[in-house]
């Protein structure tokens, strides 16, 4: 039980890589590359040994941290996080495997990378909210970094109002889980800081609102909920490919993973009398960001912008409170991440190709280059929820679940899933099809090999979770299922 | 006899050394400045272990009569001033060698003096006792700030510290005997009784303890005592504005920690908590707000000093509101914790302001441009100090205010929680302002090649700090449960 | 510890051997000060008349600068002043003290010592 086992090599794996690869020679790229990748190909293998994490907490470590506030460094997985560990270390190895647009830095890029997977998959595996806390402020760092030093012209910028929007959040979460840690004292005479522990405690209503307010706010704002998103289409447009990819598919569902495992069972009743403020937030984050989304004329911002616009789905589905809408709201987390994950790869692919990223750049990019456009197509399919794809079963999943509970925001919702058919298909009508637009965009080279290598993933993801939904459901329901029966009749 | 000059051993050994180096100079007589370097670096680490292994085997007790108190938390203060004391030495050696108008041998003798004090003033436990230690840390420490005599800045610094610190110790004497008319002792530990027992002088305590208290207010730069920080730490050489900023701070906290009970029996634990929680506030708000816009690295680093007095004081209203009980001795280690991790990161951000600065005063942030690719091993450990500074985890930074605002959340100081979480949002503009200057923003174009050569000495100071920093935030047990024991004695 | 010892002897008879010393040092003072006066030989100039015969002009721009041995000199005046501060107490109950005592004065001086050796050699007792 309390030994050094298989969540901690897998969580430090990636920062002895980041290590390894800071004291390799800057001279030759290939080498930096390859070391990165073998680290992260390696963690990606060793995170698929806890695939079987189901109902309950496996895998779990437990060694005293500090003791003096009984802070202990608590590792465990169960269905939730699971997913979640197992994308965080495939999707660095796809970035790292993408990295050939980077020049000078590259060292530098790839370190804050591993470091950043490190924080990411700490974040999923803590059971101590002050561990929990650590990492999650841990991977804030490393994107800050690799914003400002590898983004676009605005970088500083983007990087700044990232930096400042979630540790403004985070620094009331942390007051709430310092009030959380007092409150166990209080009431047991000892200190612990176990997620675990605390949920065992009987706060009265008011405590327990403030105390999700106080989440709530770090979280809403890592999601990220309308009115505090504007920090995340700045972010993404500035962030360099990876930044962006990490960004999308893993750093927005500390987010969601927060009100699930933390916000929603530390304050259980709360969750109940905040759900409808909350999901007026989400059908607003949905439909606005859908808007903004239509509106753009930048591949990259529409991107940006349908995350919102899928995160609020997501929220939705979240506070249903309703078994099938939880399920679903955890599938279309995994689904955005491997969605617009590819997407913003893809958008990257197309952008060293043609130093742009107006909608109205490109034109029958399925001809010029058809590995490249069909994977587009494919992409934006399953981001609008095709049947088949990933996206239509997590999408449904929350529906069926909230009309039963929330019909109102439900039928809200379901119109955001038709404004994204719209923003997503004339996207794809005017960059893949049609003809080029000028002469640059009609000679475009198609996918390189690494670049295929590191989509293929993706792609197959997609169609596994579209066709065969049962294997992660299989494990994420059970997980699910005790959350929201500890919620149960408060 | 002896057993008490045993105890007072962290007093006395930097005293000698102080006298030791200016024997040396007087037999040997002048320019060996590398010698007085290392009798004095020599002087600062043997009380530093000295300290730390009388720390380690529990010897503590009352000494001379009960006018020292050298107790646990004398010790770690006098600790983390011989920690201080032997980094900034190991800084000056660099900083000094660029100039020839400061006087080497006089310099060190002067850390040392001051260093003496300081302890003192931590392990002081009677008001004479309290204002000895004062001066003897503030003379040397005006001196030693106007120390390059021919910079108009240094001279300037000197004189404002002078002036202001003269007049702080006045109030302080004020306060000082107030206090004994109100309680008919001068003794720390036997005040809050005596004060409790003639109670009808009650105003006359209150009115003491305010006086006595601006006078420390002065001293750990609080507002609004704090005018005079961002003129000398940056008029003052730099690394005697890394040694006043850690040294004097822990020093001075030191003797809050033991004045609390006073506080609490003096003003009553409301009033005195309220007006700590309020003086808090200002300095961490003033403090942040101030250094945002700073152009100059040592004011910025100043007014980032000032804001993290107030986080420390944060600690202390809780200890005063709760008067006692569990939370004096959690608020004590917190304080001590802080006040260490503090001056690890401190004088290490210093450390590389000494390399920035090259011997030609360049002090400006604007030096931190494109340091990563320069010196990329400096700029990561300038950043793990930034980082550090901001509270970021998983730096000591962070560790520190967890645990000093949780100190507030247990006095049910709640809102002051949540205004300190505030203030340290506020902080992290202008810490990530640095980042961003060393690796977002070239150097201009055409900017020659700078020179920037790191004093062997220099680079094992700032190595030990930036180890420091992260293995307490990493994995902080061991020094946090070492502390919680000493303080629990 | 001077300063007990008048507390001590507090009663008013104690202090009637003082009288005839405050009425000889009265009468001292008025017999210094009024004897010249009557014997001395009269000289009118501008340097006799002026407020003080040496020292600042009580008069003209307050902006003059003085030479920095003068404070050098003031600083170990007072340095010393309060040496012999200290050591009149100790003085006193040198008996009742003892050996440990008189190391400690010994130790104190030294101290004392050796700072004037070394503003010695810095030349601070060189007057250029």
């Amino acid at each position: 039980m309390n030994s050094f086992g298989i969540l901690s090599l897998i969580t430090f794996l990636p920062l002895l890589g980041a290590l390894v690869v800071a004291f390799l020679p800057r001279e030759n790229p290939k080498v930096l590359r390859a070391a990165a990748l073998l680290f992260g190909l390696a963690n990606l293998g060793l995170s698929l040994l806890i695939v079987n994490a189901a109902g309950t907490m496996v895998f779990v470590e437990r060694l005293h941290w500090i003791p003096a506030f009984g802070v202990c460094y608590g590792m465990a997985v169960d269905g939730i996080s699971m997913p979640l560990v197992i994308l965080s270390c495939l999707v660095v190895p796809i970035i790292i495997a993408t990295t050939f647009h980077v020049g000078r830095g590259l060292k530098e890029y790839l370190v804050l990378l591993l470091i950043m997977e490190t924080g990411m998959v700490g974040v999923f595996c803590a059971t101590d909210i002050i561990l929990f806390y650590v990492f999650f402020e841990l991977t804030l760092v490393p994107l800050y970094f690799l914003i400002g030093m590898f983004g676009g012209v605005n970088r500083i910028y983007a990087a700044f109002k990232f930096f400042l929007f979630t540790a403004f959040g985070s620094l009331p979460m942390l007051v709430a889980i310092l009030f959380l840690l007092y409150q166990h004292h209080q009431a047991t005479g000892v200190w612990s800081a176990s997620i675990e522990d605390l949920r065992a405690l009987r706060l009265d209503a008011a405590t327990q609102n403030w105390v999700f307010a106080g989440f709530a706010l770090a979280f809403a704002i890592k999601v990220p909920l309308w009115p505090l998103h504007t920090w995340l289409p700045d972010a993404h447009v500035q962030a360099p490919t990876g930044g962006s990819i990490v960004l999308a598919a893993i750093m927005l569902k500390l987010g969601t993973y927060g009100f699930l495992r933390i916000a929603m069972p530390l304050a259980p009743q709360a969750a109940h009398s905040f759900a409808t403020p909350v999901l007026v937030l989400a059908v607003i984050s949905v439909i606005y960001g859908a808007y903004l989304a239509w509106a753009q004329d930048d591949l990259k911002k529409l991107v940006a912008c349908s995350s919102v616009s899928h995160m609020g789905f997501v929220m939705l589905g979240l506070f249903a409170l309703e078994p099938l809408a939880a399920r679903g709201a955890m599938l279309q987390m995994l689904n955005h991440g491997v969605s617009t994950g590819a997407l913003f790869l893809l958008v990257g692919c197309v952008y060293e190709r043609r130093h742009k990223r107006g909608l109205d750049d490109f034109g029958g990019l399925v001809k010029v280059s058809p590995a490249l456009g069909i994977a587009l197509v494919i992409t934006s399919l399953s981001s609008i929820g095709l049947p088949g794809l990933n996206g239509f079963v997590g999408e449904l999943f929350i529906l069926l679940g909230a009309f039963k509970t929330q019909p109102v925001f439900a039928i809200l919702c379901a119109s955001g899933v038709l404004l994204g058919a719209i923003y997503m298909l004339q996207m794809v009508r005017r960059v893949c099809y049609g003809t080029p637009n000028c002469e640059e965009a009609a000679h475009l080279s198609d996918m390189s090999v690494a670049e295929k290598f590191a989509f293929a993933p993706l792609v197959i993801l997609m169609f596994w979770i579209g066709l065969a939904p049962g294997f992660l459901l299989e494990r994420i329901g059970p997980a699910v299922d005790s959350i929201l029966a500890a919620l149960g009749n408060t | 006899m002896f057993q008490d000059i045993a105890l007072a051993g962290p007093i006395l050994l930097p005293a000698l050394a102080a006298l030791l180096l200016l024997g040396v100079e007087l037999l040997a007589g002048g320019r060996r400045s590398q010698g007085s370097f290392l009798l004095c670096a020599l002087g600062a680490l043997v009380a530093l272990i000295y300290t730390g292994y009388f720390l380690a085997n529990g010897r503590t007790g009352l000494a001379f009569n009960g006018t020292l108190n050298v107790d646990n938390t004398a010790l770690l203060i006098a600790l983390i001033v011989h920690f201080s004391a032997l980094l900034a030495v190991l800084l000056s050696r660099s900083y000094l060698a660029a100039r020839r108008d400061a006087d080497a041998p006089e310099y060190y003798s002067l850390v040392m003096a001051a260093a003496s004090g300081m302890a003192m003033l931590a392990a002081a436990n009677d008001l004479v006792n309290v204002f000895l230690g004062v001066e003897l840390m503030s003379i040397p420490l005006y001196v030693l700030a106007a120390i390059r005599r021919k910079s108009a800045r240094s001279v300037e610094a000197g004189l404002k510290y002078l002036l202001l610190g003269a007049f702080a110790s006045a109030f302080l004497l004020f306060g000082m005997g107030l206090l004994y008319g109100a309680s008919g002792s001068t003794l720390l530990s036997a005040l809050p009784a005596e004060i409790a027992r003639l109670e009808t002088n009650g105003g006359l305590a209150a009115f003491g303890v305010v006086m006595f208290l601006i006078g420390v207010f002065f001293k750990v730069a609080a507002v609004p005592f704090h005018m005079w920080t961002p003129d000398v730490y940056e008029g003052s050489p730099t690394p005697v504005t890394a040694f006043m900023a850690t040294a004097t701070k822990a020093a001075a906290f030191g003797l809050l920690l033991r004045f609390t009970p006073v506080i609490a029996t003096g003003m009553g634990p409301e009033a005195g908590s309220s007006m700590l929680a309020v003086i808090a506030v200002l300095t961490m708000f003033v403090g942040n707000l101030g250094a945002l816009r700073q152009q100059n690295l040592k004011r910025l680093l100043a007014y980032s000093s000032i804001a993290h007095a107030g986080y420390m004081l944060v600690g202390v209203a809780a200890i005063v509101a709760e008067d006692g009980g569990e939370i004096a001795l959690t608020g004590s280690s917190a304080i001590v914790f802080y006040l260490g991790t503090y001056a690890a990161m401190n004088l290490g951000a210093f450390g590389v302001a000494v390399v920035l600065d090259r011997g030609e005063g360049r002090e400006g942030v604007n030096e931190l441009k494109g340091l990563c690719s320069e010196r990329p091993l400096l700029a990561a450990v300038m950043a793990v100090f930034t980082l550090a500074l901001a509270g970021v985890p998983p730096t000591a930074g962070f560790l520190g205010k967890l645990y000093v605002f949780s100190c507030a959340v247990q006095a049910r100081m709640y809102a002051l929680a949540v205004v300190a979480v505030l203030a340290s949002v506020v902080g992290l503009f202008y810490y990530l302002r640095l980042i961003l200057l060393m690796y977002f923003t070239p150097r201009e174009e055409g900017a020659e090649p700078r020179l920037l050569r790191t004093d062997s000495f220099l680079a094992v100071a700032s190595f030990v700090c930036a180890v420091l920093v992260l293995w307490l935030g990493v994995l902080p047990a061991w020094f946090v449960d070492f502390v919680e024991a000493t303080v629990r004695g | 510890m001077l300063m007990f010892a008048f507390q001590q002897t507090s009663a008013v008879a104690d202090h009637v051997p003082l009288l005839p010393y405050l009425l000889i040092v009265l009468g001292l003072v008025a017999a210094l000060l009024t004897l010249p006066l009557l014997l001395g030989r009269k000289t009118k100039n501008a340097v006799k008349s002026a407020s003080y015969e040496c020292g600042v002009a009580p008069k003209g721009s307050a902006r003059q600068r003085f030479s920095v041995h003068f404070y050098l000199v003031a600083v170990l005046f007072i340095l010393f002043d309060i040496e012999a501060v200290f050591l009149f107490p100790w003085a006193l109950n040198i008996q009742g003290l003892g050996l440990a005592g008189f190391v400690e004065a010994v130790v104190f001086v030294a101290v004392l010592g050796l700072g004037l050796g070394y503003a010695w050699r810095k030349g601070v007792l060189d007057w250029q």
